[in-house]
């Protein structure tokens, strides 16, 4: 209980600057150009910018002279360095990149359950960039590749594998072999192709992955990085000498951040260390994974509300719904939901028309009654703005917006709200409805803002129903610490319809009885 | 902040990250706090074998499969050495060494390393066999215990095995030597097989 605890006061305490760093860059750059938004797809960007930049500079390299043949590379202006250059810091990008991806799924909790493949695949994904950043630096065969190199091969000799231990290699009795650094190159070769694969894994649980940024966003990393590489030309460092001990050498910090650390240590405690570290890492789903009724349940379907239109089927982020036949004899298919995909996010709950499947408690007519029973102690709502804010995001400001004098609702995702429940609120009198969603490429249930917005504003199922005036409605993506900018889109939606004439108040919208069913509901 | 604020704000801290990301990918990392160097032993090469050779009968030979008739065959592994290394007298090493792989019959490989300040300094190695080896019969024994013409695999059998104690490192090596040593430099002493004898090396190729 201690231990969990302290996790939540880490967990705060890391989350609270991330989001001040969100909520700066949201200011900067808008939520849609937001880099910390986009850290996953900045990785596969940045690798695709390896790929390219890694095919011109394999052309230039010889495995008989490796340090001479980077060296007339790097030497070479116009078509070597600034390419060698951008396959540097492409490299460090997208391990950053990497690194605050795994740091964003782990705070917002995405890390467990349905997503337990994608951490393990995200780590393998790290451990594989590590060791081709490994084999890329020994390639080079500079001061820096030989301390690698000799680093690797001292823990690597700790191993009762090989009977001639590697560090003979770098002994200087001998040139280091050519096979030595064909090897090398064929593991920096081919290791992308594992990267592909895992990759691959990493997104094959989600619908609809998106893999890369934005193009200006994308474009503009590009260029930045571009420009660095031009103006800040590399250089060469000088070529290993097994003769000398160099007292510094230029390191990538982002790559070697580990050598200043082990190189004190004995290989034994290395192993250990190593092995300490990629278990813990690899037993997050189950560390982080909620408890009892914490734990969020799955989705249900309600099989004889199911009119079998599949929109759930289209809305899940997960691809965890599937249609079946029926067994009681109707003519459509019915949905079903794969309690091992689902991650409970709720989207579903708003697909659905005649509200019948998402989580327990958390479906469209839940929903419908959790509001209808909090607004019925009031008769008149004139005047007043119902906030419904997703409880991650732009929920946590509850108390500087009931402070403005709205009436606040938090929600599970903006996704999960029902169009429904919208309606109600504006045909029991409410003045305006403001929905403040966390920004789409931050929603923790990947696509809940967007399906919110199609099924506000462009008809999509189960939409918001046309005699509902759009004119009290506003939505606005608002981060989690920019409270300013919730707090301006009150300001404004209050002000939108101050201008317009008093709503029509009706005392009690029946929204959900049309879609009643005619015998019990059947949850599976 | 007004759009062209922002614009140029924006750039202004990409560009500053980018910059941290390239002075980070090159910024220096120490990898010696002193001026200290190193003595470097290391060579990799084939001991002495210490073992019993049976020369086989015709009868012996045809019980065998045709790919495994070897006249003479051998048993063994390879011989033990003492290492020592002093430094001005004082021992850095002294230990034995053996063949690598599990049943030791691979080369021996030795790699130690020894700090030490720079200056003048007399190195001792010295590797002396501590197992005793039987005399090579000589090329001509066998064909003298046969007394007859030596068929051409048998033949072959003993250039490999003369080859093989003509690879192996002789009983006893040593080196003496006096060295300058400079700051933050190796002096490597390793085995020279065409010399049969320790080398010492250095940046400046002197020992």
């Amino acid at each position: 209980m201690a231990g969990s605890t302290l996790a939540h006061r880490i967990a705060a305490a890391v989350r609270r600057p991330l989001a001040a760093a969100d909520a700066g860059l949201n200011r900067l750059y808008g939520w849609r150009g937001n880099p910390l938004y986009q850290s996953g797809t900045i990785a596969v960007a940045m690798l695709l910018v390896l790929i390219a930049t890694g095919l011109w500079l394999l052309l230039f390299y010889r495995v008989g002279a490796p340090y001479e043949s980077v060296a007339r590379l790097t030497g070479n202006l116009w078509t070597g360095n600034w390419v060698r250059g951008l396959h540097r810091y492409a490299s460090d990008a997208a391990l950053v990149a990497t690194a605050v991806h795994a740091l964003r799924m782990l705070l917002q909790r995405r890390s467990w359950g349905p997503r337990t493949l994608a951490w393990i695949t995200g780590v393998l994904l790290t451990g594989v960039m590590l060791l081709l950043g490994w084999t890329g630096f020994v390639m080079v065969w500079d001061d820096f590749g030989r301390q690698l190199a000799l680093e690797g091969a001292r823990v690597l000799d700790a191993l009762p594998v090989l009977s001639e231990p590697v560090s003979r290699a770098f002994a200087g009795d001998r040139p280091v072999p050519n096979a030595f650094f064909f090897l090398n190159l064929f593991i920096h070769v081919a290791l992308p192709l594992l990267l592909g694969l895992l990759l691959w894994l990493h997104v094959s649980r989600v619908a609809r992955a998106v893999l890369l940024p934005p193009r200006p966003l994308l474009w503009s990393l590009v260029g930045v990085l571009l420009l660095v590489a031009v103006a800040w030309p590399l250089s060469m460092a000088p070529a290993a000498d097994p003769f000398t001990l160099p007292a510094s050498v230029p390191a990538d910090w982002f790559y070697a951040f580990w050598l200043p650390v082990t190189r004190r240590l004995d290989p034994a405690v290395v192993w250990a260390g190593v092995a300490a570290g990629t278990l813990g890492m690899l037993a997050v789903p189950w560390l982080t994974r909620p408890g009892g009724r914490r734990r969020p349940v799955p989705s249900v379907v309600d099989r004889q509300l199911c009119t079998g239109c599949e929109q759930c089927v289209q809305d899940c982020p997960y691809d965890a719904i599937r249609m079946e036949t029926r067994s009681d004899g109707r003519e459509t298919l019915v949905a079903r939901v794969d309690p091992l995909r689902c991650v409970s996010c709720g989207i579903c709950s708003a697909s659905c028309a005649p509200m019948g499947v998402g989580p327990v408690g958390r479906t469209g007519r839940d929903q419908l009654a959790e509001l209808r029973a909090a607004m019925a102690g009031r008769d008149d709502w004139s005047g007043q703005v119902v906030v419904f804010a997703c409880q991650y995001g732009p929920g946590t400001r509850v108390s500087a917006l009931t402070a403005e004098g709205a009436w606040v609702r938090q929600v599970d995702c903006a996704g999960n709200l029902h169009t429904s429940a919208v309606e109600y609120a504006i045909r029991r009198g409410a003045a305006g409805v403001l929905i403040l969603s966390c920004p789409p490429r931050d929603c923790r249930n990947r696509e809940g803002p967007v399906w919110l917005e199609q099924r506000l504003f462009h008809e999509r199922e189960a939409e918001l129903q046309a005699r509902v005036d759009r004119r009290r409605l506003q939505v606005a993506c608002v981060g989690g610490a920019d409270e300013a900018a919730a707090l301006a889109a009150l300001a404004g939606l209050r002000a939108a319809v101050a201008r317009l004439e008093r709503p029509t108040v009706e005392d009690e919208p029946a929204l959900d009885a049309v879609c009643e069913p005619s015998v019990p509901a059947e949850g599976i | 902040m007004t759009p062209v604020v922002r614009r140029a704000a924006g750039g202004a801290v990409a560009l500053g990250i980018a910059l941290l990301l390239a002075w980070l990918s090159r910024a220096p990392m120490r990898v010696s706090r002193s001026d200290a160097g190193i003595i470097r032993v290391a060579w990799s090469a084939r001991p002495e074998r210490v073992e019993r050779c049976v020369t086989r009968t015709d009868e012996e030979l045809r019980d065998v499969p045709s790919h495994m008739r070897q006249r003479v065959a051998c048993e063994g592994r390879s011989a033990r050495y003492r290492l020592l290394v002093r430094r001005d007298g004082e021992v850095l090493a002294d230990e034995v060494v053996a063949g690598a792989g599990a049943r030791q019959d691979r080369p021996i490989y030795v790699l130690r390393e020894f700090s030490t300040q720079p200056g003048a300094m007399r190195l001792e190695v010295s590797l002396r066999r501590l197992d005793s080896v039987a005399p090579d019969p000589g090329p001509d024994a066998d064909d003298r215990e046969a007394g007859e013409a030596v068929p051409d695999r048998e033949r072959r059998e003993r250039q490999e095995r003369g080859r093989r104690l003509g690879e192996a490192m002789p009983p006893s090596l040593t080196l003496s030597a006096e060295h300058l040593m400079a700051p933050r430099s190796v002096l490597l002493v390793t085995y020279d097989a065409e010399r049969r004898a320790l080398v010492a090396r250095s940046a400046d190729g002197s020992p």
